[in-house]
C-alpha cells in the first residue's frame, strides 16, 4: 500500500466509525431530543473526512471540488434540519416551542 | 478491491440499522432514521465514485445531497402541523 | 417624481439581479470544474435563468437577511468546537451504553436579545446564531424568545458558556 492509500484508508476508517457512533446514538439513546445530538457528527464530521480523502486521491480535480461542496453543504444546511426538527418536536408535544410553566430550563 | 469500495460497502450497510430506526418509536424518532440516512447516503456515493472512477456519482452525492434537505424539511414542516 | 423613483428601483432590481448571477456562475464553474467556450455560453444563459427566478423570489417577498461582516468573527470556534463536541457526545454515548453513566439532556437559556420580526439585521444575526451554534454535536437551538430576549437549547452535556463563546456574548 501506498502513503496516500494509508492515509485514504485512515480517513475513511475514521468517516465509518463516526457514523456507526452517531446510528449506535441515534438507536441507543432514550429520548429524541438527546438522539438528535447524534445527527450532527454525521452532517458535520463524517462528509469532512471523506472530502479529504478524495481530496487526497483527486486534489484540485472535478471530483476533489464537488466533494468539498457536498461537504460544505451538508456543514450549512445539517443544523437547519436538526434546528426545524426539535422545534417541530416540541410543537406537536407541548403546541409552543417555548418552555411550559414550569418545565425546567437553566437559565444563566 | 479498493479501499474505497470497502468504505461504500461498510457505510452503505449502515442504511439497513437506519432502516430499523425508521420503523420503529413515534414518528419524530423515525424522522431521525431518515434524517441520519441521508448524510450517510451522500458519503458513500462519494466513495462510489472514487471506488468505481466515476465522477458522475460525486454530481449524484451533491444534487442527492441537496434533494434529500428539501425533501426532509419538507415533511418536518408537515409534521410540525398538519400531520 | 415617480419616474426618478422607478429608475433607482430598477437600478435596485439590476445590481441584485447582478449578484444572483454572478454567484451562479460561480457556482457553474466549480461545478463544471473546466473552462472552455462552449462550458462558459452554456452557464451565462444557465446563470441568467437562475438569476431571474432569483430575483423575481426576493422582488416580491419581503428578504430580511442582511448580515454584518463582523458577526462572521466568532466563526473561527466553530471547527474546534465541533471537534469538541464530537468527542463530548460519543463519550456520553460510551457512558451510557456501558451503563457507568445514564445521562439525559436539558433546556438551557442564554440571553440573546431578539430585535424584532421586520429587521433584516436581527433576522440575519439570529439565523447565524442558530446556525453556528447548532453546528456543534453537544448543543441545537430550539428558538429565540421574543418576550424574554434569550435562546433556547438543548445540550447533551450541560456546556452554556461553549454557547456563549459561540455567540460572541462570553
Amino acid at each position: 500500500m501506498t502513503a496516500k492509500e494509508v492515509v485514504n484508508a485512515v480517513l475513511l476508517g475514521a468517516a465509518w466509525l463516526v457514523q456507526v457512533l452517531c446510528v449506535l446514538g441515534v438507536w441507543r439513546m432514550p429520548h429524541l431530543y438527546d438522539r438528535l445530538h447524534f445527527i450532527t457528527p454525521a452532517t458535520s464530521v463524517a462528509p469532512w473526512l471523506v472530502a479529504a480523502a478524495v481530496w487526497v486521491r483527486e486534489a484540485m480535480d472535478h471530483q476533489g471540488i464537488v466533494a468539498l461542496l457536498v461537504a460544505l453543504f451538508l456543514l450549512l444546511f445539517g443544523p437547519v434540519l436538526t434546528h426545524a426538527t426539535a422545534r417541530a418536536a416540541r410543537l406537536r408535544e407541548h403546541g409552543d416551542w417555548r418552555p411550559d410553566r414550569g418545565e425546567k430550563v437553566h437559565r444563566r | 478491491m479498493t479501499e474505497w469500495f470497502w468504505a461504500a460497502a461498510a457505510m452503505l450497510a449502515l442504511l439497513l440499522p437506519c432502516g430499523l430506526v425508521a420503523m420503529r418509536g413515534s414518528i419524530m424518532d423515525r424522522l431521525l432514521g431518515l434524517e441520519l440516512a441521508s448524510p450517510i447516503t451522500s458519503a458513500s456515493l462519494l466513495a462510489l465514485a472514487e471506488a468505481f472512477n466515476r465522477s458522475i456519482y460525486v454530481d449524484l452525492a451533491l444534487v442527492y445531497a441537496v434533494l434529500s434537505f428539501v425533501t426532509t424539511l419538507v415533511v418536518v414542516r408537515l409534521l410540525e402541523r398538519w400531520v | 417624481m415617480p419616474k426618478r423613483r422607478n429608475l433607482t428601483a430598477l437600478r435596485g432590481h439590476a445590481l441584485a439581479w447582478l449578484g444572483w448571477w454572478v454567484l451562479s456562475m460561480l457556482l457553474w464553474l466549480l461545478f463544471t470544474s473546466t473552462v472552455n467556450a462552449s462550458e462558459a455560453i452554456a452557464g451565462f444563459g444557465s446563470s441568467a435563468v437562475a438569476a431571474t427566478a432569483a430575483e423575481i423570489v426576493r422582488a416580491n417577498r419581503r428578504f430580511l437577511f442582511a448580515p454584518r461582516l463582523r458577526w462572521i468573527a466568532p466563526a473561527w470556534r466553530i471547527p474546534i468546537q465541533i471537534a469538541r463536541d464530537t468527542w463530548i457526545v460519543f463519550r456520553v454515548l460510551a457512558n451510557h451504553v456501558t451503563g457507568r453513566k445514564r445521562v439525559r439532556g436539558t433546556w438551557q437559556a442564554v440571553p440573546f436579545e431578539h430585535g424584532g420580526e421586520r429587521s433584516g439585521r436581527s433576522s440575519a444575526r439570529r439565523a447565524l446564531a442558530t446556525i453556528g451554534v447548532t453546528m456543534s454535536p453537544n448543543s441545537y437551538v430550539v428558538g429565540i424568545d421574543p418576550e424574554r430576549d434569550e435562546l433556547m437549547f438543548h445540550q447533551l452535556e450541560p456546556a452554556p458558556e461553549d454557547v456563549q463563546r459561540l455567540l460572541g456574548t462570553r
